[in-house]
């Protein structure tokens, strides 16, 4: 009778033993991550630089805003070890655009540049890494500034909370020249993602990085 | 001679031309959707947006009774702009009717409120009993600002987002009826009713539990000049509301105490509701200026 009762409590004790060594395993796996230069593993601060593909739009769907920059850079960005980094990007050269009924510029509104000082960290998700960007002080990404004075309606200020996570169609993960990376919609996890104060927001277009300094043109991956 | 009475034919000219101009000034129309912040102090240089807000529907449980609001009411004005989070100063509408007076009809009337035979004062008791066979049995609730439209705040961010508190107001009830008299208020202008009505979640003490709003939808109209937000739901549930005071004028030390118990008054916070469905519009002094000048 006694061995009945301690068949099942065995049995799950067990079990919890095996998830928490499963979970210990998946943390250990994340912390393992890093940036790799011609397959090694870095083990000092690389710089890192990026160039602009395209136009970017930072569409906010629920309150009918979308934010078009012409221009993209990135002054500053170091890959650091651990498969951590920190970037500055710059997005310029902005207009605001209405989503519905149609896009449409709100030319009186005039939105001022964006600068997002960002840490990231390597994340492995069903086997494909990604690097999850979160503010590298506070709470904000960054802030957006409108026109005032101008016949503007948008509020002079809205903040940008949460993070972004990039993913490299191509593979983060392979050894490459140059990643041409993108935010992955959604996000990974719920939780994850840009907010235009409290609202979704998506950033659709792409920039690619490319080491610089000392292993300017040499192949790069990460690997979370 | 002749020089001097040119100059004063000049100088008349001259004053005329202004006048004109600054009739023509006074006289320019706003057109469109701009029309409905007439009543904004756009010229006043310290205003610098306008609000239009109109509240189609919703209800207020204060005590025990619950209103239904069938009658809209408009809040109008002007504000600043402000750093991020903070309030902005509100300005009065220009025709005085900052909250317009909208009467809400109180369910059960003067019987919910009061009962004739249960008056004890016999002037009073015949007063009741004469209002009740003349069939002046209905009770008109409205909303009115205790104290000055500058104690209004709002949090245009929050506004737009729909988080946060929106909207801060001092207010009082004024309660309608021939037998009440013209002053029987819940609130005073030195006691008033709190609001501080938000479209996020409510964090209410008990027994009122957390209620959410709606921050509605966006859509710019007037070349995207002007900014519509429709279907925002403002709600606060954790306001406390006062006695009332004055019903029944000379014989409120008899009336005040009648109707407060049966509407459940004084009201400690968390037992009162006020939910209120807007159609919200805002704009810029800039733009309304620049309306007024297109259309001379």
């Amino acid at each position: 009778m006694s061995r009945r009762k301690w068949g099942p409590r065995a049995f799950f004790s067990c079990l919890l033993v095996v998830l928490a060594l499963t979970m210990l395993t998946t943390a250990s796996a994340n912390a393992e991550g890093n940036w790799r230069i011609e397959g090694k593993n870095i083990s000092e601060s690389t710089t890192i630089t990026g160039q602009g593909e395209g136009v970017y739009a930072f569409l906010v769907p629920s309150r009918n805003v979308e934010l078009v920059f012409q221009s993209f850079a990135m002054d500053e960005g170091f890959l650091l070890p651990n498969g951590t980094s920190y970037k500055v990007f710059l997005f310029t050269e902005g207009k605001v655009y209405t989503l519905s009924p149609a896009l449409e510029e709100i030319s009186s509104c005039k939105v001022g540049n964006l600068t997002f000082k960002v840490k990231g960290e390597l994340v492995l998700h069903n086997g494909i890494t990604y690097e999850l960007l979160s503010p590298a002080e506070g709470t904000l990404l960054t802030t957006t500034t409108y026109s005032s004075g101008t016949g503007c309606p948008l509020p002079k200020t809205v903040p940008i909370p949460g993070s972004l996570v990039l993913e490299d169609p191509g593979g983060l993960q392979s050894e490459a020249v140059s990643h041409l990376v993108e935010q992955t919609p959604g996000g990974l996890f719920p939780g994850h993602g840009m907010l235009f104060g409290t609202h979704p927001m998506e950033l659709d277009g792409s920039f690619s990085l490319e080491l610089t300094g000392e292993h300017k043109g040499q192949k790069w991956s990460g690997v979370g | 001679m002749r020089s001097r009475l040119g100059v004063l034919g000049a100088a008349m000219m001259a004053a005329s031309l202004i006048a004109l101009v600054l009739a023509g000034s006074a006289s320019a129309k706003l057109t469109g959707e701009f029309t409905r912040f007439a009543q904004c102090p756009y010229t006043n240089p310290e205003v610098h947006r306008c609000l239009h807000s109109v509240t189609t529907g919703g209800t207020v449980k204060l005590g025990s009774k619950t209103v239904t609001i069938t009658n809209p009411a408009t809040l109008q004005g002007g504000y600043q702009d402000v750093e991020e989070g903070q309030f902005s100063k509100f300005f009065a509408a220009k025709n005085g009717e900052t909250l317009s007076k909208a009467p809400q009809k109180v369910p059960g009337g003067l019987a919910g409120l009061v009962s004739c035979p249960g008056i004890s004062n016999f002037i009073l008791r015949a007063a009741c009993e004469w209002t009740f066979e003349n069939g002046l049995t209905g009770v008109n609730s409205t909303l009115e600002l205790a104290g000055s439209s500058n104690d209004i705040e709002i949090n245009e961010l929050n506004l737009a987002l729909g988080e946060g508190v929106t909207l801060k107001m001092k207010l009082k009830v004024r309660l309608e009826n021939p037998l009440l008299g013209s002053s029987c208020y819940v609130g005073t202008s030195s006691k008033p009713i709190l609001w501080e009505l938000r479209s996020d979640t409510t964090n209410p003490p008990p027994p009122n539990k957390p209620i959410t709003g709606n921050p509605g939808t966006i859509t710019f109209l007037e070349k995207a000049r002007v900014l519509r937000l429709n279907g925002v739901e403002l709600v606060d549930n954790a306001w406390a509301a006062p006695a009332t005071n004055g019903c029944g004028g000379i014989f409120s030390f008899i009336l005040d105490p009648i109707v407060s118990a049966a509407s459940g008054l004084p009201s400690a916070a968390g037992n009162n509701t006020a939910i209120l469905k807007n159609t919200v519009h805002t704009t810029t002094s800039f733009a309304l200026n620049q309306n007024d000048q297109e259309n001379p």
